[in-house]
């Protein structure tokens, strides 16, 4: 590996840290996995801009010649797709663990809601994504959310306008979002969330036992298991990019796509704002308030050897307050 | 990690098996297969596959079908590859995925069964124009024939409902399928489905009559049964227009379709050139008992011979037929506005029936009456280009039972009346009864009149 690489990857990481924090068991990979998804996806969504054509006449075509005609076009369009789905899941799995593990609170609550924010925005790009097949079920769900956001008081129209165009049929806003507003945004986004989890300290891990030292692992043996981790991940992708085509639905009955069907099912039961727009917002700002509802009482009493980090021997209070360690290095903790 | 090298090249391995199966898809796509099988039976040997492109020549548009397809037989010269696939059966051209490229399909695999025969041959063609349908009634042969006796059996129905229960009601507005399309002020019809699922004996009957005629399947909104002796046959346009194949097994090249069995069988083929076995499919099997209601097919002849179409299936026992009858095709004398309506809805046959003996032989005292072709006869001239074995030019002098029943291969040829075989392009003189020892009364020709003399005896 050349040294500017290695360097570059080395650094991606702590020098050091606790073996505990890099356990499969402990996060399931699923931040690095999301992570992972997002590369796929800005590679493949590259190459499917060679040949995707942002019109509505043409749209529904240039993605047949994507998936029928282009050399391994298939295999790009596939596999876009698949990382969409599988990040949508995998960053969801994430934000159940963050949940189960209690990961939200004290100073890890901001990153919790960036980390809320880069779920809508994962799910928004899916959906813009699912749009830009410009099939049937494509051009319905459009209408169908230009229908939902017009029915915000007030604001509805200019949303609608801004959000997806200025007629039923405006694939070019919707490929805008989705390939530089929805991108750029998740880039920023997603940048400051990595920074932010090595900044708050790392994987949240339990109380150490009094006395005893975490055995900590290096940075160059983490990219090794990720890069395992990668490879097998890369390799379920392409396997499942190969047997599982992206659907088209270019004639028929539609439906929304999956993770915004019971939506569709509520809509279809009563007041589209009440049951379309407000509903779903509700599991959304429930998630937003944890770290309000949830918080850690203030501790009491003197600081315990357990919660002072051997290695760092800094910031003993904020360690003591959230049971965590992460990296010893103060000039990254304290930018 | 110390076993990191190994894990890695485990992990290697699995990424290349990976890409070992991304290179099977790429060089041996889920369509090879056909193409196989078409190099296979045209005996050229191996070849790569390949994507097969069709240019449709109205829209500059691309059509993948022939990917699949390759083979398939021209629906007719006038339908050539170049008209493209999409035109009549929809479906998504660009698709080499088969569950994709078959979305939309216009009727599945039959554009011309009359519930969506006014897309698939009436409406709209590459370049937007009206192909078989729109226009005047006389060019519209889908509203027509979907208004027709062979379709709705109005007229049947009407009866039997009038007999049995006394539901009197505008004479054939109940129908085998419902056509709701009201055009040139025509009512639209009401299915018999609607009727049986009433109340009261008018449903009883209804309700008969539905399980006799629709799910035995003779008529054109349905595909043949297997109750009451019915042999297959392809809904709607295609009934007639693809000659049917004995064993209801696809016939043509298609990869896609061998040994496929398809209502009706035959091939992709269209024509005008319908022999009498495929009208025997449907008339010549048996009789309705009106009494009850219910279908007997005839026991002098099995359902295998029927539908092979054998010569001693077509003469009914004790009947007699003329040599016209026996040597001609049905569609000799019968005439398109006989088999197709002409957009009325008719209380029966007779109504609809309308060529006789003398539209051709004349009467002792006068020749048969004659039709001189107009340039404004568009439907004449048009049978005559859809014909390989005989023409119809403005100016010909054609036989006519009147009205839109003009006999057009029954021309003639100076003072003699020629009638070409629309099937094999035989031509036969037609004998004039004037002049002959003939000694009929020629106000009260008939049919079995005529047959007093002239006939051969059944079988």
């Amino acid at each position: 590996m050349a040294r500017p690489t290695k360097r570059f990857l080395t650094h991606l990481h702590p020098r050091r840290l606790p073996a505990e924090a890099t356990a499969w068991r402990r996060t399931f990979g699923l931040g690095g996995l999301s992570v992972l998804l997002l590369l796929v996806i800005g590679a493949t969504g590259v190459l499917l801009a060679v040949y995707y054509t942002p019109t509505e006449k043409a749209a529904s075509d240039s993605v047949q010649v994507i998936a029928y005609r282009a050399s391994l076009g298939w295999l790009v369009r596939n596999a876009h797709y698949w990382a969409a789905q599988g990040l949508v899941v995998v960053a969801l799995l994430h934000l159940l663990r963050v949940v189960a593990h209690g990961a939200f609170r004290g100073r890890r609550a901001v990153n919790w809601l960036v980390g809320l924010a880069l779920f809508v925005l994962a799910v928004w790009a899916d959906f813009s994504g699912y749009v830009l097949r410009w099939d049937v079920a494509g051009r319905e769900a459009l209408a169908t959310a230009r229908s939902l956001t017009l029915r915000v008081p007030l604001a509805g129209e200019a949303m609608a306008r801004l959000l997806w165009g200025a007629g039923d049929g405006d694939v070019l806003r919707t490929y805008f979002w989705h390939c530089l507003g929805l991108a750029a945004m998740g880039g920023v986004v997603l940048a400051y969330h990595l920074w932010r989890v090595r900044r708050d300290g790392g994987v949240k891990l339990p109380r150490a036992a009094a006395g005893r030292s975490r055995p900590r692992v290096s940075a160059a043996d983490l990219l090794r298991r990720e890069s395992l981790a990668a490879g097998i991940a890369l390799a379920a992708l392409i396997a499942i990019s190969t047997y599982l085509d992206a659907p088209l639905v270019m004639a028929g009955d539609t439906r929304a796509p999956w993770f915004f069907y019971p939506i569709q099912l509520l809509v279809a039961r009563g007041d589209p704002f009440w049951l379309g727009v407000v509903l779903p917002l509700v599991p959304l700002a429930l998630l937003a308030l944890l770290p309000v509802v949830f918080r850690r009482p203030r501790p009491r009493g003197p600081i315990t050897a357990s919660a002072v980090d051997p290695v760092s021997g800094t910031d003993a209070g904020a360690r003591r307050r959230d049971d965590t360690i992460g990296d010893a290095r103060p000039a990254l903790r304290n930018p | 990690m110390k076993s990191y090298p190994l894990k890695l090249a485990l992990v290697g391995a699995l990424v290349i098996v990976a890409s070992l199966l991304v290179v099977a898809r790429e060089t041996g796509p889920s369509w090879a297969v056909y193409q196989d099988r078409r190099h296979a039976a045209a005996g050229d040997g191996e070849r790569g596959p390949q994507v097969i492109s069709v240019i449709v020549a109205a829209t500059g548009t691309q059509e993948l079908c022939l990917t699949c397809h390759d083979g398939i037989e021209e629906t007719s010269s006038s339908h050539p590859v170049e008209l493209g696939c999409t035109v009549c059966h929809g479906g998504q051209p660009l698709a080499l995925d088969a569950d994709v490229a078959h979305q939309g399909l216009v009727g599945k695999a039959n554009p011309s069964s009359l519930d969506v025969a006014a897309r698939g041959c009436g409406d709209l063609g590459p370049g937007g124009e009206k192909c078989h349908g729109g226009g005047d009634m006389d060019r519209d042969h889908v509203a027509r024939v979907t208004r027709s006796l062979q379709a709705t059996y109005t007229g049947g129905i009407n009866t039997v409902l009038k007999t049995f229960t006394g539901f009197d009601q505008p004479v054939g507005t109940t129908a085998i399928a419902r056509d709701e399309r009201v055009r040139d002020g025509l009512p639209g019809v009401v299915a018999l489905t609607t009727v049986a699922h009433g109340t009261g004996r008018v449903a009883t009957t209804a309700s008969d009559l539905e399980e006799s005629c629709i799910d035995d399947g003779c008529h054109l909104s349905t595909t043949g049964g297997e109750v009451t002796g019915s042999v297959g046959h392809a809904a709607g346009c295609a009934a007639c227009h693809v000659a049917r194949t004995d064993d209801e097994k696809y016939a043509g090249d298609d990869p896609t379709m061998q040994g496929r069995t398809v209502s009706g069988g035959g091939t992709h083929e269209f024509t005008t050139a319908i022999p009498f076995e495929q009208c025997n499919t449907c008339h010549n099997r048996g009789i309705y008992d009106l009494r009850g209601l219910e279908f007997y097919p005839r026991d002098d002849v099995g359902l295998a011979e029927i539908a092979a179409g054998s010569p001693a299936s077509y003469y009914r026992p004790n009947e007699r037929y003329a040599a016209c009858e026996v040597n001609l095709n049905c569609i000799d004398c019968h005439t398109q506005a006989e088999a197709m309506g002409d957009g009325r809805l008719l209380p029966d046959k007779t109504e609809a029936q309308k060529t006789r003996c003398l539209n051709c032989h004349g009467t002792p005292t006068d020749p048969p009456p004659t039709r001189v072709v107009l340039p404004s006869d568009s439907t004449l001239l048009a049978l005559g280009r859809a014909s390989a074995v005989y023409e119809v030019r403005v100016g010909d002098r054609l036989a006519t039972a009147g009205g839109a029943n003009v006999l057009s291969s029954a021309q003639w040829i100076g003072d003699v009346l020629v009638v070409t075989d629309k099937v094999d392009g035989a031509r036969h003189e037609v004998p004039p009864v004037r002049g002959s020892a003939c000694e009929q009364d020629g106000s009260s020709q008939g049919s079995d009149y005529c047959h007093t003399c002239h006939y051969q005896e059944a079988g």
